[in-house]
């Protein structure tokens, strides 16, 4: 059996995610920031192998999976993107990149 | 709640916080690590036993390791951590209220006084055999969900062939492959060459000498 109810699983999986969009909102770094997009992603994928295992249907395990190819793709074209915008620059920082601020 | 529970969610929440307070892209990525291995203890005390591996290998294995290679190659001279002085004015505090905010609407929607999950007002019921398992997991995944698995696939592709747009190294022997004589030369590079085409693309920008390689639009 599980070591708690439903609710508290949600409820850590709530935390995680928060925690997330708190690393989004407050870090300046693009390669912080899009570690705390993993962290939603897996945050997303607790709650859903949460519910799954609570309904015994595997289906949120497949769904969780189906994140987890999602959200590779998204950190190698956000790694690749990050690599050739800030390596000629001195800082790595998402406010030095306004070029379209005017 | 067991001990397990408590550690395992002590572990991740204390990982997730690690990676929005390290100062080095390094110690944040250790943090993260951590983070994956609560987490996948919690898949393990839901009976997840191939979500737990493949969280494991998919993200402290492979998504991790990209982001250590790709911390290796921006040396960021100037500054490499990054400190509180680098804060926009009012940034902590906004972006406190705001994570609080989700947090609490997000704890609202699932215990909250009006909360609407669908039978949740009960116990765990015993796993059937299997669950959970790579097993029942490739069952269900090939039965059931096989265009989501094709669609994951494309996705995959996309990514590889993006990257491989955006990073590649350019190679500019495309030209002296060519045939030099006049006769090889397909009709839409006259065409490109007095710009009646507004979208040239691919081999036929390079043959008509106008660009070597591909840039990235």
């Amino acid at each position: 059996m599980p070591g708690a109810t439903l609710e508290a699983y949600l409820a850590v999986a709530a935390l995680l995610f928060g925690i997330g969009a708190m690393g989004v909102l407050l870090r300046r770094s693009p390669l912080a920031m899009l570690m705390s997009v993993e962290i939603m992603w897996s945050a997303a994928g607790l709650a859903f192998v949460a519910a799954a295992r609570w309904w015994l249907d595997m289906s949120g395990h497949i769904l969780t999976f189906l994140a987890m190819t999602v959200a590779a793709a998204e950190v190698a074209i956000g790694l690749a993107l990050v690599v050739i915008i800030f390596r000629p620059r001195e800082r790595v920082d998402v406010d030095d990149v306004h070029d379209l601020a005017g | 709640m067991t001990i397990l529970f408590v550690a395992a969610s002590t572990v991740a929440i204390a990982g997730a916080l690690g990676v929005v307070a390290a100062r080095t892209p390094v110690h944040g990525v250790l943090a993260m690590l951590t983070n994956f291995a609560g987490l996948s203890a919690l898949f393990l005390s839901l009976q997840a036993e191939f979500m737990a591996v493949a969280q494991i290998i998919v993200y402290a294995g492979a998504v991790m390791v990209l982001f250590l290679f790709v911390i290796s190659l921006l040396s960021a001279r100037n500054r490499p951590t990054e400190g509180p002085e680098d804060r926009l004015w009012g940034q902590l505090p906004a972006g406190v209220a705001t994570a609080a905010v989700v947090v609490a609407g997000l704890v609202m929607t699932v215990a909250g006084p009006s909360a609407t999950m669908g039978g949740a007002a009960g116990s765990w019921r015993p796993v059937p055999e299997g669950f959970g398992g790579v097993e029942a997991f490739g069952r269900v995944l090939l039965t059931a969900f096989p265009f989501e698995l094709e669609l994951a696939g494309l996705v995959l592709l996309v990514a590889l062939v993006g990257v491989m747009v955006l990073v590649g190294r350019r190679v500019e022997t495309v030209e002296t492959r060519l045939p030099s004589s006049t006769g090889e030369m397909p009709a839409t590079v006259d065409a490109v060459a007095d710009g009646s085409v507004r979208e040239p693309v691919g081999v036929a920008v390079t043959a008509s000498g106008e660009s070597t390689g591909v840039r990235p639009r």
